[in-house]
């Protein structure tokens, strides 16, 4: 049982490239902690130098209280999962996951007890005469799971273990390994690319991008309470919609933006200090997606509170409608920010950008009785304390 | 899951002596290191120190005489004529040898039934050892006796026994052909490693162009075997200046010194007179020559690094 | 269209069979050689397929029976060496040495690549171009030295002494190739093992060696076939039987102006059974061996 800490931890590569800057992070004993951030975030890299397969640049890495920068990978207690699975091809399912058992010079006796429990546990059994490729992708992901339990270690680190299945069976993987960590226990660091995975996944949900951790906490903090429009965005499906406009304050915080101003709610101001150095300037509003509705629908929100435009496109998903509309009036995003918004809405299957140019088209998940049709006009009411603003320059959250 | 085990992984066990990465590396290759220092630095600074000395086995004492050994060797007219045979049979053989290859790896790269079992027998006069190939040949070449002549007689082509061995300019055009009956195998295989690694699309491109067969081959293939070919010529360059084993079965330097080359006139000098000091100043100077050879050559290969 | 085809398809099948002749009649020729008796193989020209073949001169280099056909004439049997009957003992000592050389290879070669294949450290490169460049001095040119230091070893005419030579001859390409081949492994099977518990050690002999099986074949048939031809170092360091290998015995013996043609064929023969059965056997690894450690670093 270990808790595992960085402590101002840096990897630098000879060529110069930062892949982690100054990452400081307290993980728990017993926790699922889920990196996740763009592909080149880092995240993989902090997960191989916990393991020991990279090199520490600067800052202390500990394990269980101990400083583990400069112990050997076959000395520190952790065991990994990697994204390829890198199973002994010529070895059987048993003698994969009975491996480190026997590096470990366990009994005989012991080594078979413990790769038939985990074989049961994992649903193995009958593979493990079996070699590798004859195993299909999801029972693969299981032997490399097994071969990680057996050992027992202090830490689990997990290298998108599920990047390589198909979706249904991802879905259903992740139930499982969710369930499996908490039956075992052991501390766990788990890397993906995919937000959704990070949020059903973890106990807490630490956010990289370029070699930075942005923000760390549980999921639904992070949701809410987003630090950064890079985190804001990158959170959330579809993404969080991005608008820019004005903040300004006649009476009470309004923004003004796309030729409306919209006031904002008690929610969205209470932190008035952090607001009131923007009024007069530019801010980035963001509102998710599921935080609007068709005004048609619901009636019953404040006239002010809307924005609208033309639909672009209609998806119906059964449970909800997702509606793209174009704002007229609105203007692109610019600078780091726009950067940051493109990369954090990075489809984490096609890996190409999901959505449009933001700040010029939006999506609102409205109730399916939206009659929002392809090319008409639609209105689309903001709920309470959806609105978050943003600084332009930094993407920084106003208000945290 | 059982909780309360003992505690697998690293920190339980011993692990044999803690060596560190750098102490690991440096053990491990320090054998090897050892070994080819000892036959390769070693011998060459030797050779080095020993050139400068008299060393001849039968007489007393090792003074130092600076060049001298050298200067014997040079002013030895053998000197001369060695190196010159020794150019001879570089300039002609490696040709030879780098076209035999070439042609029979274009031969291989056609799919003809039945090449399966020529790739195999490709590789067995490279894999024989060479003083084998040079006494078969040899009585096969044998001005008496000889298969060749036999043949060349009973089909007319000759009227009397041709001496291969005996006539200095055939004594050395034979030398080159057993040498290129035995090498050829090399750059074939190379070559024809090169060939397939060429994506049949382009000559089929080509083909559409209406290119005929040989302009295919100028400009589609041999621009693409550039790699293996600038290969095949430094290293057999390399191995056609070390040519002994042939020299020794096939004519032993002769008829005269028709086929002394540069190494077969080392050896004479330094175990036929037991002048080690000469000996060693001719090994040294083909050593520092070959070196060059080397240089080059392994700046080609890694010019010419594929990238992964 | 077809019929181009088909005539360049005769075309290449004739070449090929010339090709095949060129390769296989010194083969051909030899082994018919062996089978002849004196009389019948030296003549004008001599037989290409042996008239009456007989294994009376492999029965006495093995044994020592005089062929019949030489009893009888007075004139030939001064062409009865005693020199072959040294073949079979040329053969052993080249096996033994030959083994030798590629069990060192295997050990040494197998620890040196896998280091240069996966560690990184000062000095990796120049001592990595200097075992290359090493193997291709000539021997000439090292043999006076190496001759000496043989000497002061108390090593000469000796079956280990050899070993030393080759292996040191035969290892720069043994590491080139399988530095080479463990780097085409997949590093992320040793970063598993690593991260299970292993050494390095361990790791080679558990998961990198099981998977390099056919760089290893490669280098096994590569040292086999150099130490075995080797001619050089084994003529002027050995003396007798005790280290004396084939290529020694049979060039001596073919110098030799008594000795009879047809008994030096088999001397031939035998001398090429051992190397082209590894190559046959291994024809695949030495082709792909070839090939990599030729034309990539």
């Amino acid at each position: 049982m270990a808790d595992v800490s960085f402590s101002h931890v840096m990897k630098v590569y000879p060529d110069g490239t930062r892949a982690v800057r100054d990452l400081t992070l307290q993980i728990d004993d017993g926790q699922l902690v889920v990196l996740v951030g763009p592909s080149g975030c880092g995240k993989t890299t902090v997960l191989r130098m916990v393991a020991g397969l990279e090199d520490v640049s600067g800052g202390d890495i500990r394990v269980d209280g101990q400083v583990v920068n400069d112990v050997d990978p076959s000395e520190r207690d952790v065991a990994m999962v990697f994204q390829t699975y890198a199973l002994y091809p010529h070895m059987t399912v048993g003698q994969n996951i009975g491996f480190p058992l026997r590096i470990a010079k366990l009994p005989r006796g012991e080594q078979e007890r413990r790769v038939r429990e985990v074989a049961r546990l994992l649903g193995l059994e009958g593979e493990l005469n079996r070699r590798p490729r004859q195993l299909s992708g999801g029972q693969r992901q299981r032997v490399a799971m097994g071969r990680a339990i057996v050992r027992q270690p202090q830490v689990f680190l997990m290298d998108e273990p599920l990047s390589n299945l198909d979706a249904s069976l991802r879905f259903q993987m992740r139930a499982e390994i969710a369930n499996l960590q908490q039956r075992v226990g052991v501390t766990t660091i788990y890397v993906t690319h995919d937000q959704v995975e990070a949020m059903t996944i973890g106990n807490r949900v630490a956010v990289m991008r370029r070699g930075e951790l942005l923000q760390f906490g549980d999921p639904q903090e992070i949701y809410d309470r987003p630090r950064d429009l890079f985190v804001a965005r990158f959170v959330g499906s579809p993404p969080m919609n991005l608008i820019e406009g004005e903040l300004a304050h006649d009476g009470g915080y309004a923004v003004s933006t796309a030729g409306r101003v919209i006031p904002l709610d008690a929610a969205e101001t209470a932190d008035p200090g952090a607001l009131d150095p923007y009024i007069g300037r530019s801010v980035v509003i963001g509102f998710r997606p599921e935080r609007l509705e068709d005004a048609a629908v619901a009636s019953d929100t404040p006239a002010d509170r809307r924005i609208g435009g033309t639909v672009t496109l209609r998806e119906t998903l059964g449970s909800d409608v997702l509606v793209h509309f174009e704002v007229e009036g609105s203007r692109p995003l610019s600078g780091r920010v726009r950067a940051a918004a493109i990369e954090a809405a990075v489809d984490p299957v096609e890996l190409e950008p999901a959505v449009d140019e933001p700040g010029l088209r939006f999506i609102g998940r409205f109730d399916p009785r939206s009659r929002a049709r392809q090319r008409e006009r639609v209105q689309a009411a903001i709920r309470p304390g959806a609105m978050q603003l943003f600084d332009p320059e930094t993407g920084a959250a106003i208000g945290h | 899951m059982a909780t309360g085990d003992a505690v697998v992984g690293g920190r339980v066990h011993a692990r044999g002596v803690r060596l560190g990465r750098r102490g690991y590396s440096w053990v491990t290759l320090a054998p090897v290191l050892t070994l080819v220092a000892l036959f390769t630095l070693f011998p060459v600074a030797y050779a080095a120190w020993t050139s400068v000395h008299r060393h001849v086995l039968v007489l007393q004492g090792r003074p130092f005489v600076g060049l001298r050994n050298y200067q014997n060797a040079i002013e030895d007219p053998l000197f001369a004529d060695s190196i010159k045979s020794s150019l001879i049979f570089v300039a002609v053989s490696v040709p030879v040898v780098t076209l035999a290859g070439l042609l029979v790896a274009l031969l291989l790269n056609q799919r003809v039934r039945g090449f399966g079992i020529l790739l195999v027998l490709v590789l067995l006069p490279w894999s024989i050892p060479t003083v084998s190939a040079g006494i078969t040949w040899r009585l096969l070449l044998h001005g008496d006796f000889g298969a060749i002549d036999g043949f060349l007689y009973r089909i007319g082509a000759i009227d009397s026994y041709i001496q291969w061995l005996s006539d200095p300019t055939l004594a050395m055009a034979s030398v080159i052909g057993v040498h290129a009956w035995r090498e050829f195998p090399l750059p074939a295989i190379l070559f024809l490693a090169g060939l397939q690694t060429i994506p049949p699309e382009l000559s089929e491109a080509a083909r559409l162009d209406r290119a005929s067969a040989w302009e295919r081959f100028r400009y589609v293939t041999l621009p693409l075997l550039k790699g293996p070919l600038l290969i095949v010529l430094v290293y057999e360059t390399i191995v056609a200046l070390s040519v002994f084993d042939l020299v020794y079965v096939l004519t032993g330097g002769g008829p005269g010194s028709a086929t002394t080359l540069f190494s077969w006139f080392t050896y004479t000098a330094t175990f036929k007179y037991l002048n080690f000091g000469q000996g060693a100043a001719l090994s040294f100077i083909m050593a520092t020559v070959l070196v060059v050879f080397i240089a080059v050559y392994m700046r080609v290969v890694r010019l010419r690094e594929e990238p992964s | 269209m077809r019929r181009r085809r088909r005539t360049a398809n005769v075309l290449y099948a004739c070449a090929g069979v010339v090709v095949a002749l060129v390769i296989l009649f010194p083969f051909l020729f030899v082994l018919s050689a062996s089978l002849q008796t004196e009389s019948e193989l030296i003549r004008r020209p001599p037989p290409i397929v042996a008239p009456q073949p007989t294994i009376d001169n492999y029965r006495y280099i093995f044994t020592g029976r005089v062929p019949a056909a030489y009893a009888s004439k007075e004139l030939l049997r001064g062409t009865v060496t005693k020199d072959v009957r040294q073949i079979p003992t040329g053969l052993r000592n080249s096996f033994i040495v030959a083994i030798g050389t590629v069990l060192v290879n295997l050990v040494l070669a197998t620890l040196g690549a896998y280091t240069f294949a996966r560690e990184r450290f000062r000095g990796r490169q120049a001592a990595f171009y200097f075992i290359l460049g090493s193997r291709l001095l000539p021997s000439v040119a090292v043999a006076v030295p190496i001759y000496i230091g043989l000497r002061s070893l108390g090593l000469l005419d000796s079956k280990l002494g050899l070993v030393l030579i080759y292996s040191a001859f035969t290892l720069p390409f043994s590491i080139w190739v399988l530095t080479l081949y463990f780097r085409s492994l997949p590093v992320e099977l040793e970063e598993a093992a690593r991260v299970d518990g292993c050494t390095r050690l361990e790791t080679l002999r558990h998961v990198v060696l099981p998977l390099a099986a056919p760089g290893l074949a490669a280098i096994a048939a590569f040292s086999f076939l150099f130490s075995y031809s080797e001619f050089l170092f084994a003529l002027f360091t050995t003396e007798t039987s005790h280290a004396k290998t084939i290529p020694v015995i049979i060039a001596s013996v073919s110098v030799n102006p008594d000795a009879s043609y047809t008994l030096i064929a088999v001397g031939i023969v035998l001398s090429m059974i051992a190397p082209i059965v590894f190559a046959l056997v291994f024809r695949r690894y030495i082709t792909s061996g070839l090939v990599a450690s030729l034309t990539r670093t």
